[in-house]
């Protein structure tokens, strides 16, 4: 298997694409949340301990697709980062 | 399917954190005996996709969404091991950064969905490979532990509340089994899709190449 750079940019626009097709994500609560509904457990929630992008909307005023998809493209890059550091860790451990 | 602060008591937190800190250890064990220069990239990319796909939540019946959880994406290419780790990346950053998932519950929600979502259900896909066998048994097998994959978090998921005293388990297991079947379905689909798109152009991306 020869990961090459253009495999990598490819998999990442396509990351970005789906952060552009999350514009039109449904608004519906999910399977857990509908349960929680359902069955009366939902005010059991706590709100969370630390808020940095809650529910992937970059802070600030802007337009509300610009803000989605920037929180998109900032989650992308923490994860593709934090989890090539983490491999990068494990090669050089193993060494 | 991310749990939030609150739903769970603090025994099933401390037992959930426990084994998911020792299932990932695990994890990153073997993952650093089996990890290649090029593989390093590869679960950057599988783990940013998943994180964008998990963003793209779709309407399913009853006024309710779901979105794909991407488990068995990451085991076929890129094993239990490495796919369990990416997944729990995922989970750590929504958690952490988008509050997607309750710090508390982060240990409920590594073992559902990243070392059961990824991890086990790569030996169901390994299963249905070799008993069926060819291209037809990777994306069969990869369709059956994806489905599979969002039930048996669901399943854990009830377990965890029922323990914790939220509900009993035979009011929560059928809610939680019944409404994440059909997300299951959509898993299967995207899991399937996916992966014959990927045989087809670059098979050798797969964790066992044909």
């Amino acid at each position: 298997m020869n990961m090459k750079k253009r495999d990598i940019i490819t998999g990442l626009v396509l990351a970005v694409m789906l952060v552009i097709a999350s514009f039109f994500a449904s608004r519906y609560p999910d399977g857990l949340e509908r349960v929680s509904f359902d069955k009366n457990f939902k005010e059991r929630e706590n709100p969370p301990i630390i808020t940095v992008i809650p529910g992937y909307v970059w802070p600030g005023k802007m337009n509300e697709k610009l803000a989605v998809f920037f929180g998109g493209v900032a989650g992308i890059s923490i994860v593709f980062y934090s989890v090539c550091l983490v491999g990068r860790f494990l090669k050089r451990e193993e060494q | 399917m991310h749990i939030p602060d609150g739903f769970l008591n603090t025994g099933v937190l401390g037992g959930t954190w426990s084994l998911s800190v020792i299932g990932i250890g695990y994890c990153l064990k073997k993952t650093a005996r089996k990890l290649k220069d090029r593989t390093v990239p590869l679960m950057g990319v599988i783990s940013a996709f998943i994180f964008a796909a998990q963003m793209v939540n779709f309407p399913i019946t009853g006024a309710t969404s779901g979105h794909i959880l991407g488990g068995t994406l990451a085991a076929a290419t890129l094993g239990p091991y490495a796919a369990a780790i990416s997944l729990c990346c995922v989970l750590i950053v929504q958690c952490l950064i988008f509050q997607d998932g309750g710090l508390t519950a982060l240990g409920a929600n590594v073992l559902n969905l990243s070392l059961a979502g990824a991890g086990l259900s790569y030996y169901i896909y390994i299963i249905i490979r070799k008993i069926i066998g060819g291209k037809c048994g990777i994306i069969l097998g990869a369709g059956f532990a994806g489905w599979l994959s969002v039930e048996s978090a669901a399943g854990l998921c009830s377990i965890e509340l029922a323990l914790s005293g939220v509900s009993a388990l035979k009011i929560i297991l059928p809610a939680m089994l019944g409404v994440h079947a059909i997300i299951g379905a959509a898993e299967a689909i995207a899991t399937v899709l996916i992966i014959s798109f990927v045989l087809k152009v670059r098979p050798d991306l797969l964790y066992n190449p044909v």
